[in-house]
């Protein structure tokens, strides 16, 4: 049975009429559909996300540990898309639809379009005010986040993943080494989402609609969100704005505490912001790797490959401005 | 000898089809987003070829007297370096600051071939 024809059926059982299905640009490690589906009141889009059998490191979420982050955000206060049905398993592998947001979501349009200037203005505030939601979600309800990663755990994790990779990256090392020697304490656990930036957020006019991409979501120190907020990567060319190509960084830390959050030194902003060079660095190696490795042959997987230079050269510069040097 | 087009010439000729010919039909986001990868992956080889294999050696020569070995290829090289700085070798002193200036000098080659926008602070990905 065919993709279409299994979810046709699955919506059938539930009163649905499927329109029309096309694959969504986006995730590496999972695929996104887009469903069009119809019943007497008319016609509707939901947005089906399914594991794509690779992961984009030792550490990514299930579809089916998705849905439940998903609830569990939307319970919280956070704007996320809802869940729809119950997860399933569609030719084999973990699914489950959810309600499809309008609006942008390319991170390059959000930061650098004339057309999303005045929502670029009310972003930092927003994207900190849901980010205390996150960090807020009570634990409990997410057994399978494990318990809380230190700094320390996170760093084997990322060393783990880059000796899979069998290739020398003394930058990346580097990076690894000062972290491991400046790593600072678990002082307080919450829900980190894992890949909180500009490019995960659906955006309308009047501003953030929705949080998407919970697959790096884990129990560990909040602070990793606010700085994988700020790394280059995600500036999409405007460096003059290093938090997310739409702030200042101290700007973005007073609008975390202002929304409730606790406060946030530039030190530690600075610490996970390597950590974020260096994690996306070893990321784009893994994924690349799952390329040449014939997992799953991709052109945007492999020329991952040759972008973790950036993130080699960020990390350099980052070390040389914390004096690491 | 091959007759022209050069490797290079082919390339050049099929990025340039895949930037006026195949990325003007695209309908969807995802169709545009791949394919000007594709036409970057090939403007990466051009730059590749155009380089040569000087940039390689000079690496090796480089890593070769940073570990004080007079064998090992680049890739073996880099590996040991990077053993090296992970069990704490590269932590201070002098060394430190060699291997500081070594990988800095590796990486910006690596850019030059991949992004070299990305050096000149004008990364307009």
């Amino acid at each position: 049975m065919s993709l279409s024809e299994e979810l046709g059926r699955y919506l059938e059982a539930r009163g649905l009429q499927m329109v029309s299905l096309r694959r969504l640009a986006g995730g590496a490690s999972q695929e996104a559909w887009l469903v069009r589906v119809g019943d007497a009141g008319g016609t509707r889009d939901l947005v089906l996300r399914r594991d794509m059998g690779g992961t984009l490191s030792s550490a990514a979420r299930t579809r089916g540990e998705e849905y439940a982050l998903l609830q569990a955000a939307y319970a919280a206060g956070v704007p996320v898309p809802r869940v729809l049905f119950e997860p399933l398993i569609v030719e084999g592998r973990e699914a489950f639809f959810m309600e499809h947001l309008e609006g942008e979501t390319i991170g390059r349009r959000l930061v650098r379009d004339e057309a999303h200037a005045e929502v670029r203005l009310l972003l930092p505030e927003q994207a900190m005010h849901a980010l205390v939601r996150i960090h807020a979600v009570p634990l409990e309800g997410l057994p399978f986040l494990g318990a809380a990663q230190s700094a320390h755990d996170l760093i084997a994790a990322l060393e783990r993943d880059l000796d899979a990779c069998n290739e020398g990256h003394p930058a990346l090392e580097l990076g690894l080494r000062w972290l491991r020697l400046n790593a600072p304490p678990l002082e307080r656990t919450a829900l980190v989402h894992g890949d909180y930036r500009i490019g995960n957020f659906v955006v309308g006019p009047e501003g953030l609609r929705g949080v998407l991409d919970w697959e790096l979501a884990h129990a560990g120190d909040p602070d990793e969100d606010i700085g994988w907020f700020c790394v280059r990567a995600w500036r999409f060319g405007r460096d003059d704005l290093p938090a997310g190509g739409i702030t200042t960084r101290e700007h973005l830390l007073d609008a975390y505490r202002r929304a409730g959050g606790h406060v946030v030194t530039p030190e530690r902003l600075r610490y996970w912001e390597l950590f974020g060079n260096v994690k996306w660095g070893v990321g784009a190696l893994a994924q690349a790797a799952r390329h040449l490795r014939g997992e799953e042959l991709s052109i945007e997987l492999a020329t991952l490959g040759r972008l973790a230079a950036e993130m080699e050269s960020e990390t350099l510069r980052l070390l040389c401005e914390a004096g690491g040097v | 000898m091959q007759d022209r087009p050069d490797a290079a010439e082919l390339i050049a000729a099929v990025r340039h089809f895949l930037e006026h010919e195949v990325l003007p039909i695209q309908q969807e986001h995802r169709g545009k987003f791949r394919t000007l990868i594709a036409a970057n992956a090939l403007a990466i080889v051009e730059r590749e070829l155009s380089v040569g294999s000087a940039p390689a050696q000079q690496e090796r020569e480089r890593l070769r007297a940073l570990l004080d070995t007079p064998y090992g290829d680049v890739a073996a090289l880099r590996l040991e370096l990077a053993r090296r700085i992970r069990s704490g070798e590269a932590d201070h002193g002098p060394w430190r600051q060699a291997v500081f200036t070594a990988t800095q000098t590796g990486v910006e080659a690596k850019l030059a071939v991949a992004n070299p926008h990305f050096l000149e602070g004008r990364d307009v990905r």
